[in-house]
């Protein structure tokens, strides 16, 4: 340790352990006073009860003196009843006490901090009053978001020079097309799964030829959006919280709107439309992908062969299968962006808040597919699609 | 607290750094003495933060000596398991953790290095706190809830916490209102007495210059050391065009109104 060099006794091994004895109002102090010998200095203070009106310190055998050490006399002569500038001082080295006075001038709340709630009960209240606020709040929020979103794309039609096409178009490569592969192997995988458990269920019944039935009709209207979606909230609405949030933390956000930007129109609506143009898109591939992966399922385990599945498909498929699940994807889209947009915006502060706010998005945004999506089961019946 | 006898706390024997073919340190030799505030001083690119995370530990020593305390060799950071105990680190811009409040942030060390119990690692923290001029309100905040001169006096409140006896500052006062640093530069010659503090500081502010006890710069990958006399009758262009002029000039003014 330093201190052990800076001193002239440092060529000890051990270092001079701290003791302090009381003789009348005197405290002797001596040795080492500091943070290493916190338990020694507490105890030698602690043995100490018998304490009259005064305190002198005594500092002729003191070696080292720190902030720690300071502050336990403090502490000691406080709890003795006796305020610090009543402290008397002899023998003691200018630097010592001069450092003793500074420490002992700090006036601090001597409080740590408690919660405010103490029961169980009030924790639980003070947990549920702030879940709601924070729901009614962020409600509103969102409800002022999308409606700026929509303003914008108003504006966009009065005035189209401002459209930001080529940022339009770079997301479309980064959120639909380098998603592709990713998606129709997800698509293809899944359908296998989808065909064989039906197979082995429908060939108990001699009926494994409506495993092509069973397959192609989930994929078609569920299976296919609800996967796409879902790997694009993860990949797209995840990337877009992080990229806004970044760009919001470093000012890049105010920066644009002090050059007269409008950071809605360059970095909200072409994410957002480009996810509502190649989710249909994504869906499609992915659609054909699980069809694929039907089609080589029956064939390898049930031996199928292609013109009895191309022929088993046009009579079950109708169009309308198709576009029950193709027209969700853009609505699919819309949510995914509007919320990974928002979730972005809303970064203020810390590197923290990009984290949680990225976290929020995903699940929130996969949230409201799925919400969405059971509403759109109970339209198309209701329509009898 | 030490004696008055002049100690070497840090010596640098002829420090060698290169980067690929570029060379920044040829042969820098440095001495920092016990209770003084040493300016580190040079242009853009002349290897202030290098040989500043050099001595530190944070980049790899590549050749040269460095002694601690007159004993010790080796960078400071690889001495014991709890550095902050012999040195406090502060950072351009305080680099306080932004998830926990000032207080935890401050907390930390105690927290990390010792046994103590929570009351007394307040009890300290707070007294730091105070100490760097920090009220109460500002413990319980986050460093983003904060303006920049306040972060950096929390950090300078972190870096204090564990009583080192050497501070490192980078450029504490950049970027700071002319008051906030003026502020702050009396806030480190109070520490410094207070706390028996060797410092050792990269600095471009003027101000904070006169305050050093000596300056040390980096010209041409070597070290100059001297008070500012000494350093101001050097004749080399760079340090004619650092000190002259119109910066010398309001140097000049400020020092006659002192």
């Amino acid at each position: 340790m330093i201190e052990a060099v800076k001193n002239p006794r440092s060529n000890q091994p051990n270092h001079t352990l701290p003791s302090c004895e009381l003789r009348g109002d005197v405290l002797y102090l001596q040795g080492e006073w500091e943070l290493a010998h916190f338990k020694h200095m507490s105890t030698q203070l602690k043995a100490i009860t018998q304490l009259g009106q005064e305190l002198t310190l005594n500092g002729e055998a003191l070696i080292m003196l720190d902030t720690a050490g300071s502050i336990l006399i403090k502490k000691f002569a406080q709890s003795h009843g006796i305020q610090c500038n009543e402290v008397k001082f002899e023998h003691i080295r200018d630097d010592y006490k001069n450092f003793i006075r500074e420490i002992w001038a700090r006036n601090y709340d001597p409080e740590v901090k408690q919660r405010q709630h103490h029961t169980l009960i009030g924790r639980f209240m003070d947990w549920v009053g702030h879940i709601s606020a924070t729901i009614v709040h962020e409600a509103t929020n969102m409800l002022s978001f999308t409606g700026q979103v929509v303003l914008c794309i108003a504006h966009c039609f009065s005035a189209p020079s401002e459209f930001r096409g080529k940022s339009l178009i770079r997301h479309m490569d980064e959120a639909g097309v380098r998603a592709l592969p990713i998606i129709c192997l997800l698509a293809f995988l899944i359908s296998i799964v989808l065909g064989y458990q039906g197979a082995t269920q429908l060939q108990m019944f001699g009926a494994e030829i409506f495993t092509i039935d069973l397959t192609a009709i989930s994929i078609l209207r569920e299976m296919g959006v609800l996967l796409t979606a879902i790997m694009v909230a993860g990949r797209s609405g995840s990337a877009f919280a992080t990229e806004i949030g970044v760009m919001k933390l470093r000012d890049e956000v105010d920066a644009l709107k002090t050059i007269g930007l409008n950071p809605f129109q360059l970095l909200v609506i072409p994410r957002i439309l480009s996810l509502v143009i190649m989710m249909p898109v994504l869906t499609f591939f992915a659609d054909m992908c699980g069809l694929l992966g039907t089609f080589l399922m029956t064939n390898l385990l049930l031996g199928i062969p292609l013109d009895i599945f191309l022929e088993r498909c046009a009579n079950t498929i109708e169009i309308n299968t198709f576009m029950v699940g193709v027209a969700k994807a853009p609505v699919f889209g819309l949510l995914i962006g509007l919320v990974g947009t928002y979730q972005g915006m809303q970064v203020k502060g810390s590197a923290e808040s990009v984290g949680r706010l990225t976290t929020v998005s995903v699940v929130q945004s996969i949230f409201a597919v799925i919400f969405a999506n059971a509403l759109f089961s109970i339209l198309f019946a209701e329509f009898g699609l | 607290m030490s004696e008055d006898k002049k100690i070497k706390v840090i010596e640098l024997r002829d420090i060698h750094t290169s980067f690929g073919t570029q060379t920044i340190h040829d042969g820098v030799n440095f001495t920092l003495y016990n209770d003084e505030i040493v300016a580190l001083v040079g242009g853009s690119g002349s290897g202030k933060s290098v040989l500043f995370n050099t001595i530190l530990g944070l980049v790899p020593l590549q050749k040269g000596e460095i002694i601690i305390n007159e004993t010790h060799k080796g960078q400071l950071l690889n001495q014991s398991s709890a550095p902050s105990e012999q040195c406090g680190v502060l950072f351009q811009h305080g680099a306080l953790f932004s998830s926990l409040t000032i207080l935890d942030n401050i907390k930390l060390p105690l927290r990390e290095h010792t046994q103590l119990p929570e009351d007394f690692i307040h009890d300290m923290a707070m007294t730091k706190l105070d100490l760097v001029g920090l009220t109460n309100e500002a413990a319980g905040k986050y460093p983003s809830e904060i303006s920049g001169g306040m972060n950096r006096r929390a950090g300078l409140a972190r870096a204090l916490i564990m009583d080192p006896d050497i501070l490192f500052l980078d450029e504490p006062t950049a970027g700071l209102d002319p008051v906030s640093a003026a502020n702050f530069d009396e806030l480190l010659r109070f520490l410094q007495k207070t706390l028996d503090l060797s410092v050792l500081m990269i600095t471009h502010d003027l101000d904070s210059i006169i305050l050093c006890d000596r300056l040390a710069v980096l010209i041409d990958k070597k070290m100059v050391t001297g008070t500012l006399e000494d350093i101001t009758a050097i004749d080399h262009p760079w340090l004619k065009e650092y000190f002259s002029g119109k910066r010398m000039r309001q140097l000049e003014a400020s020092q006659a109104n002192r």
